[in-house]
C-alpha cells in the first residue's frame, strides 16, 4: 500500500463453522492492508443481531480464525458499534459486504467511521449462503 | 530435515482438527497434510463429508504450520510416504502399523458439529482408537 505507515484493515464477522466463502473474505481482505485484524463477534451479539445462536462458540470461533496464516491479529467484537472496537484496535480501513452498500445502516457506518478517518471498504460477500448451507447440512436452523 | 505427514478427514474444520495438527507439527520441520477424498470418506464413515475435498484442502493451505496439502485415498501407499516422511501419522488406522493413531487432546464443544462429525469419528471408535 503507499506511504509508510502500515495500513492496518479490520474484519468483522461470526466466522461460524469456517468455510471457503470466509476465507475468500479475508484473501480479499488481506490483498487491501498491510496488517489484518479479524474481529469475531460474541455469542451474544450475534443472537441479538440474528435471533439464532452460532453453532460454534466465541473462544473456538478465534481459535480457527487464529490459525490462519492470512490473519495477523484477532479479537473479540463486543458491539454493533463500530467505534468501540475502533477505540481498541485502531485500524484505518473497515471492510464490509456488500449488502450493507447504499442502506441505513452501511451510511450510518460510513460516517461514523469517517468521523475517526477509517474508510469503509465493501466488497461481495456470499458467506452467509454457504454458512445457511452448512447450518441446513447440520440440521440446524 | 524431519518431513511429517499427517492423513485425516479435516470435515468442517475445528478446534480437534487444530489440535492434532499441531501435535504432529511439534515433531516435524515440515508438515505435509493428506486430506481424505471425499469417497474415501465415505468409505471409513458410511456417508460423504459435508464440505468436498477441495474446500477442505483449500482451508488447510492457509492453516500455519501446514506446508504442503495433498489427496489422500485408499490408493494413497503408505510404504511409498514412509520413503519421505520420518513422521507418519493418522486419523485412523487403515495404515496399519506403519502410521501411529494421533487422536485430538480436545474437541469442539459444539454438540451440533460433533453430531455431524459422528461418523468418522464413530468409524475410528470402532477400530479402538480413544
Amino acid at each position: 500500500m503507499s506511504g509508510s505507515e502500515p495500513v492496518v484493515g479490520y474484519v468483522p464477522g461470526a466466522w461460524d463453522m469456517f468455510h471457503i466463502g470466509h476465507l475468500n473474505i479475508l484473501r480479499r481482505a488481506r490483498a487491501l492492508c498491510d496488517i489484518l485484524v479479524v474481529g469475531v463477534v460474541t455469542d451474544e451479539e450475534l443472537f441479538h443481531a440474528k435471533a439464532k445462536s452460532p453453532i460454534v462458540p466465541l473462544n473456538e470461533r478465534k481459535e480457527v480464525v487464529a490459525a490462519l496464516d492470512l490473519v495477523d491479529r484477532v479479537v473479540t467484537d463486543y458491539s454493533t458499534n463500530k467505534l468501540d472496537v475502533w477505540q481498541r484496535v485502531g485500524f484505518d480501513v473497515l471492510f464490509k459486504g456488500d449488502d450493507w452498500r447504499a442502506t441505513p445502516k452501511g451510511d450510518k457506518l460510513e460516517q461514523q467511521m469517517s468521523s475517526v478517518g477509517v474508510r469503509v471498504c465493501y466488497f461481495p460477500y456470499t458467506a452467509h449462503t454457504s454458512s445457511t448451507h452448512l447450518r441446513a447440512m447440520l440440521g440446524v436452523r | 530435515m524431519r518431513q511429517g505427514y499427517l492423513a485425516g478427514s479435516f470435515d468442517l474444520l475445528n478446534v480437534g482438527d487444530l489440535d492434532v495438527i499441531g501435535q504432529v507439527r511439534e515433531r516435524c520441520d515440515r508438515l505435509v497434510v493428506g486430506v481424505y477424498s471425499d469417497g474415501y470418506v465415505r468409505k471409513l464413515s458410511g456417508r460423504l463429508p459435508v464440505v468436498p475435498l477441495n474446500e477442505r484442502a483449500e482451508l488447510l493451505r492457509h492453516v500455519r504450520g501446514v506446508a504442503e496439502v495433498l489427496t489422500h485415498n485408499e490408493s494413497t501407499d503408505w510404504h511409498k510416504l514412509s520413503d519421505y516422511f520420518t513422521v507418519l501419522a493418522s486419523q485412523d488406522d487403515r495404515a496399519g502399523d506403519l502410521a501411529e493413531i494421533v487422536a485430538p487432546a480436545r474437541q469442539t464443544s459444539s454438540r451440533e458439529l460433533q453430531a455431524a462429525l459422528a461418523p468418522l469419528a464413530g468409524a475410528a471408535l470402532q477400530r479402538g482408537v480413544a
